[in-house]
């Protein structure tokens, strides 16, 4: 038990820290944004607090040190340099490493924590010397004078948003709480903390002495915080046992507050508590007065007590109602496990549903196809929801990133600026996970190879500064994401040298430009002289174009030279479920992904047969070129008399497969083919049909591409 | 189905051709009946395609044409041998096609014979031995060692033409 809350509190200081970390990068970019200073206190005190809740003693040590750095500049008796948020980003990254090391601490954890609070320590003292605002003059404190009043949250002087804010609070703990370890008065004493406020605990729901199991907490908790944190800062405090618990945080407005002096006790109830105004009467026939109002606090200490006796027996209703009234609810944490669980049976739902449309058309029974086609379209509701549930905003990444540019840039000598866009773009959680490294490899690769040393960007008459932008946008049902620098641009006649160098080309060979720039992505290239730390190993783009190929996106470059260079990738929006469209040949079944289908065309044999080897039909005003998927794949029978062309939109032109029959659209839950397969190119995937058999999904752009190098070989054969 | 004894003694007698052969029960996950099975364009032949299992896309091997001994004539006792194997350092579901599944026999290892040097179709690799039955011959297979990856596919085919 105890495992799982330390787990749930692994899980939500890494969270803390990756916003820790990006808190921190845009500070220096804004240092006298007070509000940013206090969200980076913020985390670093709920880490503290709830670090030594859960026996995490190192990361409670050690975070103590950090926290009076962050607080001295709170003060303003520390600037915003670049060496302070030096020191602050190699705590957190500290405070991370001894998140996983968690309980086998080396030595040389346990010195670096000291030698970091050391640091932390000289930083604070030497604060203390020249005062307020005394020091940095290129990075001022500015602003941040805060009027200090309590211990934690409140917002800076002079900004809109510090008026005092009153906030009703009921804290009900789960029965389980102090078997967990928890400490339910340091939750409160935290809570007490952001500002003016009084609790009431309800003891009613206590047992007789005899039935009390003296490990289950039977009490929960009433009242009115009046402090200038957000409600978020109110919401962390019961941060790790938010989940086992329920909370309400309810805000209240000055003039209400001020109303209820006036208001009669029965009022006050039903607007506060919920109580509905039947109860009230019941209530009031049958203790006929309910009682003088009485002033502030003492009101809402009688009237909570009043509220428990009248609604006990409503108690778990009128909880739920101003939960929802509240809109209390309206995130849930989620363990991913049971998304992806979640996910699989929606698939197989859709396989079925897919059997059932099948079914109910091959019976002709009208009543069943109605019931089928209901059935269908909830499901798609069904799974366009699950998989909404799977997007995340690609941003949480590109956090990440803004910390690779600013360390490499810092290691290399160079100056750099990452710019992001778009990133509310939300992609599958699976496709986020791996698109993390081929990014970081394209961006160490822009800063290294791409962006110049400021000298020679100066003497180019470009910026100092160097810019990276890293930007992500939907385009149908794919994500482009690419990132631009504004650097050297690729050298096209070193990567051809290179290529010779290597025997990946020959010496004497034509190439365009676009096929000189796909050169990097060989296995084994890199054009870098000397070997760096960084980059430059020849084990990065290969890689990064087999991720992105496995994900079934498409990597591309475009560069000009002395301007800069732009890699887009473009990544299909999910993995696990896509619409196809299903085609028969002969007795053979394929699918093709529908985001790339463009259109299809009839065909009559004979035309077919005339084109004979040129392979190229009009299609929309262009001559295209296509498959015979029958002869390419080897597939038995006669082609009928008139064929289908299928036209698909591949990376960078179009291209018809003809096909004996198009089928029609089918909602497709992607399979792989499983290792063995892993060498055949032309497909890349299976699926289920109705039917139970299998059927294959056509990889558009390897097919293009084979063909392409097919009748490159056929030209020069003849 | 018989003789419950013995654990690691316990084999699943299946013929190729008129070969017999067994295999360990413990990597026998079921037998099915032959289906259809979906051909993978552009694979190797003695990859005959793929199967649903159980909801999952499961490959189905030849190995009749892995052994250089021409494809399953695909008859009526056709079966579909259902196997965990260890393929490139994992598990992996597999289907085997065999002409005919027989029985879960129980064979003494101590009773069997480390394959002889010649006059084998099959490399040694794939032969964990060969075990005697009343008068017939059972060649115990090395499942793993038989559906071993590609390239080495390859050799092993090559060598059983030699």
């Amino acid at each position: 038990m105890l495992d799982k809350f330390k787990s749930s509190f692994r899980e939500e200081a890494e969270e803390l820290l990756g916003q820790l970390e990006s808190t921190l990068l845009e500070l220096e970019d804004a240092p006298s944004d007070a509000e940013l200073l206090n969200a980076a206190f913020r985390a670093i005190h709920t880490v503290k607090g709830s670090a030594g809740m859960f026996g995490f003693d190192e990361i409670a040590r050690f975070t103590h040190d950090l926290e009076n750095v962050l607080d001295k500049a709170r003060a303003g008796k520390i600037g915003i340099s670049r060496d302070f948020i030096d020191l602050t980003l190699r705590g957190r990254d500290h405070i991370r490493a001894l998140l996983s090391a968690e309980d086998a601490l080396t030595e040389e954890l346990r010195r670096t924590s000291d030698e970091l609070a050391e640091e932390c320590r000289k930083l604070a003292a030497g604060a203390e010397g020249p005062g307020p605002g005394g020091e940095g003059d290129d990075a001022g404190p500015g602003a941040q004078v805060p009027e200090d009043i309590g211990a934690g949250g409140e917002e800076p002087g002079g900004s809109p948003a510090t008026r005092p804010k009153t906030y009703f609070i009921r804290f009900r703990p789960g029965p389980d709480i102090f078997r967990n370890g928890t400490r339910v008065f340091s939750l409160l004493s935290d809570l007490a903390e952001l500002g003016e406020c009084t609790l009431v605990p309800h003891v009613h729901e206590i047992p007789v002495l005899a039935e009390i199991d003296p490990e289950k907490c039977y009490t929960f908790w009433e009242g009115f915080l009046t402090t200038e944190a957000d409600r978020n800062a109110i919401r962390d405090v019961f941060i790790f046992v938010e989940s086992d618990s329920s909370l309400t945080i309810q805000d209240i407005d000055e003039t209400q507050i001020n109303d209820s002096r006036n208001k009669r006790l029965g009022e006050i109830l039903v607007q506060y508590q919920n109580v509905p105004p039947e109860e009230i009467s019941r209530a009031l026939s049958a203790q006929k007065r309910l009682g003088e109002i009485l002033v502030e606090k003492g009101i809402i200490s009688k009237d909570t007590l009043d509220t428990t006796l009248a609604g006990q027996n409503h108690a778990k209703k009128i909880q739920d109602k101003t939960a929802e009234a509240a809109g209390v609810l309206s995130s849930v944490r989620v363990a991913s496990g049971k998304l992806d669980q979640l996910v699989d049976l929606v698939g197989e739902l859709v396989t079925l549903q897919a059997r059932l449309s099948r079914t109910s058309l091959d019976l002709k029974e009208v009543s069943l196809a109605a019931i089928s086609e209901q059935f269908e379209r909830l499901i798609a509701q069904l799974r366009d929801n699950t998989m909404s549930i799977r997007m995340l905003p690609i941003g949480s990444t590109f956090n990440k990133f803004r910390r690779v540019v600013r360390d490499l840039s810092t290691e290399l000598g160079k100056e750099a600026d990452l710019l992001t866009e778009g990133a509310e773009t939300e992609l599958d959680k699976t496709v986020i996970e791996r698109l993390n490294d081929p990014l970081v490899h394209i961006i160490r690769n822009s800063l290294d190879h791409g962006i110049e040393s400021p000298k020679d960007r100066e003497a180019e008459g470009k910026p100092r500064k160097g810019t990276i932008l890293l930007k992500a946008q939907h385009s149908g049902a794919y994500v482009l994401i690419s990132v631009k620098d504004d650097g050297a641009g690729l050298n096209a006649e070193a990567i051809r040298a290179k290529a010779v160098e290597r025997g990946i080309v020959a010496p004497g060979q034509e190439l365009s430009d676009a096929e000189i720039n796909q050169l990097i992505f060989h296995p084994g290239f890199s054009t870098a002289k000397t070997v760096t730390k960084v980059s430059g190993r020849g084990v990065g783009m290969d890689v990064v174009k087999r991720e992105i190929d496995s994900l079934g996106g498409s990597v591309s470059i475009s560069t000009e030279k002395g301007r800069g260079t732009e890699m887009t990738l473009k990544i299909p929006l999910t993995l696990a479920i896509i619409e196809g469209l299903l085609v028969a040949v002969g007795g053979e079944y394929y699918v093709v992904p529908l985001s790339s289908v463009d259109g299809c065309i009839e065909i009559p044999k004979q035309d077919l047969e005339k084109v004979g080897e040129r392979r190229i039909i009009p299609y929309r005003g262009d001559l295209l070129p296509f498959v015979d998927l029958r002869s390419y794949f080897d597939i038995p029978g006669q082609t009928p008399d008139i064929a289908q062309i299928v036209i698909a939109n591949t990376q960078d032109s179009r291209i018809g497969f003809v096909v004996d029959n198009v089928i029609g659209d089918y909602q497709t839950v992607i399979k792989p083919l499983g290792r063995m397969y892993k060498d055949v190119t032309g497909v890349s995937g299976a699926t289920i049909l109705g039917d139970g058999t299998v059927a294959l999904i056509l990889d558009v752009n390897r097919l293009a591409l084979a063909v392409q190098t097919e009748s490159q070989r056929r030209v020069q054969a003849s | 189905m018989e003789e419950p004894a013995g654990r690691t003694g316990e084999y699943l007698c299946f013929f190729l051709g008129e070969e017999q052969y067994a295999v360990n029960v413990s990597r026998v996950e079921v037998v099915l009946e032959m289906q259809n099975v979906t051909r993978v364009p552009k694979a190797p032949p003695h990859m005959r395609g793929v199967i649903n299992h159980r909801g999952s896309v499961v490959p189905v091997v030849d190995l009749r044409m892995r052994f250089g001994m021409g494809p399953s004539a695909l008859a009526e006792g056709t079966s579909i041998i259902i196997l965990q194997i260890d393929y490139d350092g994992g598990l992996l579901t597999v289907g085997m096609l065999a002409d005919g599944v027989r029985e879960v026999v129980n064979l003494d290892p101590a009773d069997t014979e480390k394959p002889p040097r010649l006059g084998s179709r099959l490399d040694q690799a794939v032969i964990e031995g060969i075990a005697k039955r009343g008068d017939e011959f059972v060649i115990l297979l090395d499942i793993d060692e038989a559906f071993r990856s590609e390239a080495q596919g390859a050799a092993l085919q090559a060598g059983a033409e030699r």
